[in-house]
């Protein structure tokens, strides 16, 4: 399962990094999937309502209907029918890359089980949703649709009577269960809003806003789409008393529907179950690790809310002060939801390596990675160092490898998430002499792993988020990278020029 | 990258998606029926008889009932299972007995099956025994039918009012 995670991952950081030439890592639509599958699906549904307005629910008349909307009013109710159907195409594939990309970077795991779990009855609903919207053009596909869809339903023997039965032949048809789809195809996307709510709950400031130049992008490639190649129906009305031949499926939709002609119906449930099953209980799959998360330390926490304006998860509450100290406010970290990234440990202003006391303690730390820990990872990689540029890189777990830079002159310290790391470390390294430049390296730009890293640390040091990076650091001994894992060459490249560039480095003796 | 190329790649990106959305939006065509085959449709939802027919208690049998529980009749809920045959031409195209539905034997019997044959000109006959007999059909029908091409073809039971009935 890692291997192929990791196989995975590297080949969606290859398409990320394409996409983060062409479009910027601020407009990368791989960094905004979850807003891109929201935005397919406000064009449905906006589409969706124009579509209702003209629709017969009839099913004598639902398919004159549909061609009425088609053909009478090509370029209004023709193209809002293209647009509601490529937009629910759209829906999908975004799905399954959000999907595959959240299982490539393991962001399943801990407390992001919630996130995992509330995201597969989305994929259910969107699946309900649109098979149902086929149905109800009543030509040729919806008929294959569903015959195909009831028997197989009925596979599961649950019903009184098989529901097959009412599209068994012309005379079986009733306006009442067409209805009844009608309602469903109205009902699963609104539930379908709850879920996405819900599918939100533990993340703050969820992004579910497509930049706008995506967005006008995305909008008139669905437009020039609907144009070239309307929506149409197929092989005229439904007739049930001719079988539906050849179809031109919705492969986003219907891709397991020619496995109902191969498989019996209990087998594809059987297979569609334990698929579902095994997606679902991927959080709780061996190797289970999961750090422990951050723990308050009141003694040294004043209440000054940055851990919990800092914190992307929403794990850190501001309460009364619980000790009697003077301070009115005090953090407390729900364990259920912190994912142990350390964000608020470099939020939190009593995090300095400048301390003298015996143990070095911060108001909010991560019992697995101590600040007491970095000081002494930082120490320890900064001995290593020789010559007379020496680099000390603070890097991120889930960023480009930093161990794999490290070299006589250049040592590194990898954290759970660059922004744990204090901005005093950097003051700390260089002005203590523990290095002569200091680099930070996060995830590739847009891509944090814990969402905000990059924003925090870039703000930090541009002293625009507490807690600032001291003014007397010089910021030409300071480099920052926000570079892809695939990205290693470039990262020694520039690194290398930035030693070059260092107060005392050979080439500047030289000059 | 420079504007131009970067405006570029985003138009060749947002194209990509375009095509893939449109062409596998009804591509590759999949062929669900052969078309130069026919269909029929078996289905029913029957109930067949008791297993036995309800008996009138005797005045003892009722007085040794609880009050809220007493009744004239003792009706068996248990239903026989319905015996159905289907041929094509002569041969046996489907045989099999249906056990009745629900948790006593006591709901309808139930069949949906679907069987592709060749089109052209078929002689049909049904049989369906819904009674404890042990031997022939208390249902026999018979048709002569030409099937067309991609023809659906449905062979349906609506008990003792209409018996088998061929669409």
């Amino acid at each position: 399962m890692r291997r192929v995670r990791q196989a995975l991952r590297g080949a969606l950081e290859a398409v990320e990094l394409a996409l983060d030439r062409v479009f910027t890592p601020a407009e990368n639509p791989f960094y905004q999937l979850g807003a891109l599958g929201i935005l397919f699906l406000w064009v449905a549904f906006v589409s969706g309502v124009y579509l209702y307005i003209f629709f017969d629910t009839s099913i004598v008349n639902a398919y004159q209907s549909v061609e009425a909307l088609t053909y009478g009013q090509r370029y209004a109710g023709g193209v809002i029918r293209s647009l509601h159907r490529y937009a629910s195409g759209g829906l999908v594939l975004v799905m399954f890359v959000h999907l595959l990309r959240e299982f490539a970077l393991g962001r399943l795991r801990g407390m992001r089980w919630f996130s995992w779990i509330t995201g597969l009855p989305v994929m259910v609903l969107i699946y309900v949703a649109g098979i149902g919207g086929y149905w109800l053009v009543w030509d040729k596909l919806a008929q294959y649709i569903a015959v195909a869809t009831t028997e197989w339903l009925d596979a599961l023997q649950i019903f009184g009577e098989p529901i097959a039965r009412n599209f068994l032949s012309p005379s079986a048809l009733s306006d009442r269960f067409f209805t009844l789809l009608v309602f469903l195809h109205i009902a699963a996307p609104v539930i379908l809003l709850f879920a996405l709510w819900l599918h939100l709950q533990r993340i703050s400031r969820a992004k579910i806003w497509v930049s706008r130049r995506l967005s006008l992008g995305i909008g008139l490639m669905l437009v020039v789409l609907s144009l070239i190649k309307p929506a149409i129906s197929q092989g005229g009305p439904a007739n049930l008393a001719i079988e539906a031949t050849d179809v031109g499926l919705d492969w986003f939709y219907l891709i397991a529907y020619p496995l109902l002609d191969l498989w019996r119906g209990s087998l594809l449930w059987a297979v569609g179950t334990t698929m579902f099953v095994l997606l679902a209980a991927l959080p709780w799959l061996p190797p289970l690790r999961r750090p422990a998360p951050a723990r308050v330390d009141l003694a040294h926490c004043n209440g000054c809310t940055r851990c919990f304006a800092d914190c992307p998860f929403g794990a850190i509450q501001m309460a009364p002060r619980s000790d009697g100290s003077a301070f009115t406010q005090e953090a407390v970290v729900d364990e259920d939801i912190c994912v142990s990234c350390g964000i608020c440990v470099g939020a939190c202003p009593s995090s300095t390596p400048f301390r003298r006391s015996e143990e070095l303690k911060t108001g909010i730390d991560l019992p697995d990675y101590s600040l007491r820990d970095l000081r002494t990872r930082t120490q320890a990689a900064a001995r290593k160092l020789s010559g007379r540029s020496r680099v000390l890189i603070f890097g991120c777990d889930h960023g480009l490898p930093v161990n794999r830079l490290e070299g006589t002159n250049v040592g590194a310290v990898s954290l759970p998430c660059i922004a744990m790391l204090p901005p005093s470390f950097i003051d700390y390294a260089l002005s203590h002499g523990l290095a002569d430049g200091v680099v930070i390296s996060g995830c590739a730009e847009g891509n944090c792993y814990n969402r905000f890293g990059i924003q925090w640390m870039k703000a930090r040091i541009a002293r625009e988020r507490d807690p600032y990076l001291r003014r007397r650091v010089p910021r030409d001994r300071l480099l920052q990278i926000y570079l892809s894992p695939l990205q290693r060459r470039q990262a020694a490249r520039r690194i290398a020029e930035f030693a070059a560039r260092l107060p005392g480095s050979r080439e500047e003796d030289a000059a | 990258m420079s504007g131009i190329l970067r405006t570029s790649g985003q138009v060749v990106f947002l194209g990509l998606l375009g095509l893939m959305l449109g062409y596998f939006s009804n591509r590759p065509v999949y062929r669900h029926f052969p078309p130069d085959k026919a269909l029929i449709k078996v289905s029913f939802v029957h109930s067949a008889k008791r297993f036995a027919k309800c008996r009138r208690l005797t005045s003892a049998e009722i007085a040794k009932l609880p009050v809220a529980k007493r009744r004239p009749l003792d009706c068996p809920r248990g239903r026989v299972p319905v015996r159905v045959k289907i041929e094509l031409d002569g041969a046996i195209l489907y045989q099999a007995t249906l056990k009745p539905g629900g948790l006593f034997g006591d709901g309808p019997a139930i069949l949906y099956k679907r069987f592709t044959v060749d089109p052209g000109p078929h002689h049909l006959r049904a049989q369906l025994a819904d009674s404890p007999r042990e031997h022939g059909y208390d249902f026999d029908s018979e048709r002569d039918v030409v099937l067309r091409p991609a023809e659906n073809f449905v062979i349906d039971f609506h008990g003792e009012m209409t018996g088998f009935t061929f669409e």
